[in-house]
């Protein structure tokens, strides 16, 4: 739901890294797609993902798969917020 | 240790000897005939190579035990038996990489079990301070109050443990055992989403500001009103803590979202503990050892096998060297690299030309700190605790 503040197996803080991953991922996407129309893509490629991992400094895959596999559901959630409506209605 | 002993058992291949003593390439078991009627004092190259290496064969890892029985080369005028001087001599711990939160060294001549109780230890026992009680005075946040005080419990704490004590069940709350924070977020009605960052947990030097409800308001309306904590003195009068405020170790991590309108406040009560009880006590975001890698050539590698010897390894631990006269010469560059993924043996009869082994008693021991206490401090605080068990058992001995 909401990144959780800490890796589960090893214990190391991740709650201050998913929005910097999410940037990172992001601004590598926008200058991946840029390089497309030059070159195909290799196949040993690295993705932006795990360029964005290797920045954060999550070297174990336990680490590395918090971020990976977060689906960040609480911005969802809080769409549904009823204390943010005006009284009214 | 000398050359291997020459012998007619030995294969007809050409090998060349680097002049290491165990690490010499050709390791074949001599036969009984062959070994000097007296014993030497030392053991035969390969029973060597069997008690200090780890072969990590193409199939499974062999050789994968540790010789105690203090007898067991006996026969050979080998004393097996474990001794302090020895150790002394032969211990060593070269540091290898130290910052701020990461510290890897070299932990050389000790056993295994002696390197497992220090990883151990430095897991669940080394004392930290974290977050244990929660008041909740609001919480309208889609984030329930126990996931809350959860969350809260795992923040790093950027503060001393050694300068607290632990905190029993019937203790009361005071400055010596207790942490104060208090938090407050509002998220204004129309306006937009708001982060709860764990910068916002504020520290009260002076104990809990909740008032205790269950008093009645009358009888000590002249004395201070009793709160959840007894401070007989502010912490920040303290010494100890004259150095800048308490506060968690990382400023940025998310604690919450809230929408418009949402609120949360709280008082969050951090305690010293263990990570024995629970792994937010934990002091190290895993501390961990793997045993040094050996990568052996065989015989000398050459030329286009070569090449394919280092395009096998995917973390790069060959070389290639020129020998001159246009040859190329695979060399073993980076040992310490090799994961032990066995990708260059993993080819038919590329078993016959390098060896991946592990030396037992070299650990390459990493500590990484969650950060109340650098890396290197910890490692001395797990030495102590060490200390103090085995002091304990003898004690309890005598």
């Amino acid at each position: 739901m909401i990144i959780p503040v800490r890796c589960f197996t090893c214990g190391k803080v991740i709650g201050n890294k998913w929005n910097q991953y999410l940037d990172l991922v992001l601004a590598s996407y926008d200058k991946k797609g840029a390089e497309k129309d030059e070159k195909d893509a290799e196949e040993d490629e690295i993705t932006a993902e795990a360029e964005a991992l290797d920045a954060l400094g999550l070297v174990r895959y336990c680490c590395r798969r918090m971020l990976m596999t977060h689906v960040d559901l609480i911005e969802k959630l809080l769409n549904y917020n009823t204390l943010g409506e005006s009284e009214g209605s | 240790m000398g050359s291997p002993t020459e012998s007619e058992s030995m294969d007809t291949e050409s090998i060349s000897t680097q002049g290491e003593s165990i690490d010499s390439p050709k390791i074949a078991k001599i036969s009984v005939w062959d070994l000097p009627d007296v014993p030497q004092g030392k053991l035969p190259p390969h029973l060597e190579l069997q008690r200090t290496r780890v072969m990590c064969d193409f199939l499974a890892p062999t050789n994968t035990q540790n010789i105690q029985y203090s007898g067991a080369y006996a026969s050979m005028g080998v004393d097996n038996s474990v001794q302090f001087e020895q150790f002394r001599n032969n211990f060593k711990v070269e540091v290898v990489r130290l910052d701020d939160d990461e510290l890897e060294f070299d932990m050389i001549g000790i056993d295994p079990s002696l390197a497992n109780a220090f990883r151990r230890i430095l897991i669940a026992e080394v004392p930290t301070v974290a977050i244990e009680k929660v008041l909740i005075a609001n919480n309208t946040s889609i984030i329930q109050d126990e996931v809350l005080a959860h969350r809260l419990g795992l923040i790093p704490i950027k503060v001393d443990p050694r300068l607290f004590e632990y905190m029993s069940e019937n203790d009361v709350p005071n400055e010596k055992n207790t942490i104060v924070f208090k938090l407050h977020a509002h998220c204004e009605k129309g306006g937009d989403r708001l982060r709860v960052l764990s910068s916002e947990l504020k520290w009260l030097p002076n104990g809990s500001e909740f008032i205790l409800g269950t008093e009645s308001q009358a009888s000590n309306s002249s004395a201070k009103p009793k709160t959840y904590t007894s401070f007989s003195c502010s912490q920040d009068s303290l010494p100890e803590f004259s150095n800048g405020p308490i506060a968690p170790r990382d400023a940025d991590i998310i604690i919450a979202k809230l929408g418009p309108g949402q609120e949360i406040e709280l008082e969050a009560h951090a305690v010293k503990g263990m990570g024995k009880t629970h792994a937010k006590w934990s002091p190290v975001a895993t501390a961990w050892y793997r045993m040094l890698p050996e990568v052996v050539l065989l015989r000398d590698i050459e030329d286009d096998e070569a090449e394919e010897l280092v395009k096998k390894c995917p973390v790069k631990v060959f070389d290639i060297e020129d020998i001159g006269k246009g040859k190329k010469r695979a060399t073993v560059a980076r040992p310490r690299a090799c994961t032990l993924c066995r990708e260059c043996i993993r080819e038919e009869g590329w078993d016959k030309n390098v060896a991946v082994r592990r030396v037992k008693d070299h650990f390459i021991f990493t500590i990484e700190s969650t950060g109340a206490l650098p890396p290197e401090v910890l490692f001395t605080e797990a030495v102590k605790i060490l200390e103090e068990k085995c002091e304990r058992v003898i004690t309890e001995l005598s």
